[in-house]
């Protein structure tokens, strides 16, 4: 697992405005790999300090069993690569810069979305 | 100095995922549950983030050039075709069966619970099989 593979958002649309080229990991130089692991490293470093002001760390309580977790990993991998981002790349900054294809491929995931919860909730779930 | 800045804008975009909920894979399915008992909150999330980054995109584009790198490196493309709009439907998918994209399932990675452990590894096997298949298919021209 290379800070390549883990970026976030891994987009047409990267929030610090740097951007690897056109989806070739050979593209990612060597200064692109350090910042990737430093923003993940702030990621992850923001609920620990969390605990010191009031927001504990929870466990987060992922309803899905653990086939289910593995499919949606695997499918959250897929769609974002092909796709060219995610939640924040197409959806917060793809969205902000008026971006075509972020406006339609957040369009389409949120429904994507929105029918596989109806499904899972309502139709064959509990 | 770059890896600072990066280290503080993946430390402030954490906490406004902890902030808002978004970290919290039941509220995030609440929020996609339109048609259950619909947690509309995270709409709002959406929409300041919007705000913000609008802004800040808007004051960006002005300045010309960044203060850390030599310039600045804008997505390009407009075109809709069709991995993006294959990879935002599965992408959906995943999101909606598990409730977790990218950012909050590896800041999840902090409470060392194994289902988010184990979701994260699957997203980076699927994130590389992604990348194959965009590899292959630039390698057969293009199918469509």
């Amino acid at each position: 697992m290379t800070a390549y593979d883990v970026s976030v958002p891994d987009a047409d649309h990267e929030c610090v405005a740097i951007r690897r080229g056109d989806g070739d990991p050979a593209d990612t130089t060597q200064s692109d790999k350090i910042w990737r692991i430093a923003f993940i490293a702030g990621l992850i470093l923001a609920p620990l300090t969390g605990t010191f002001v009031g927001h504990a760390l929870a466990e987060p309580q992922l309803p899905a069993s653990w086939p289910v977790v593995v499919v949606a990993g695997l499918l959250v991998g897929i769609g974002t690569r092909i796709g060219s981002g995610c939640t924040s790349g197409h959806g917060v900054c793809g969205i902000a810069r008026l971006s075509p294809r972020s406006i339609v491929a957040t369009m389409i995931f949120m429904a994507a979305a929105i029918v596989t919860v109806a499904l899972t909730h309502h139709v064959f779930g509990a | 100095m770059i890896a600072l800045a990066a280290l503080l804008c993946g430390f402030i975009f954490g906490w406004g995922l902890l902030i808002s909920g978004m970290m919290n894979p039941t509220k995030v399915l609440g929020f996609l549950d339109i048609f259950g008992a619909w947690d509309a909150s995270l709409a709002v999330v959406m929409a300041g983030a919007l705000a913000v980054t609008s802004i800040g995109f808007a004051w960006a584009k002005q300045r010309g050039t960044p203060l850390l790198a030599p310039r600045f490196q804008w997505p390009t493309r407009s075109d809709i075709d069709r991995p993006l709009v294959a990879g935002a439907l599965t992408f959906g998918v995943g999101w909606g069966l598990a409730g977790l994209c990218p950012g909050p399932a590896l800041e999840n990675l902090a409470s060392l619970s194994p289902r988010v452990i184990i979701f994260v590894i699957a997203m980076a096997i699927g994130m590389m099989v992604g990348g194959l298949l965009q590899k292959r298919a630039i390698a057969e021209g293009p199918a469509y």
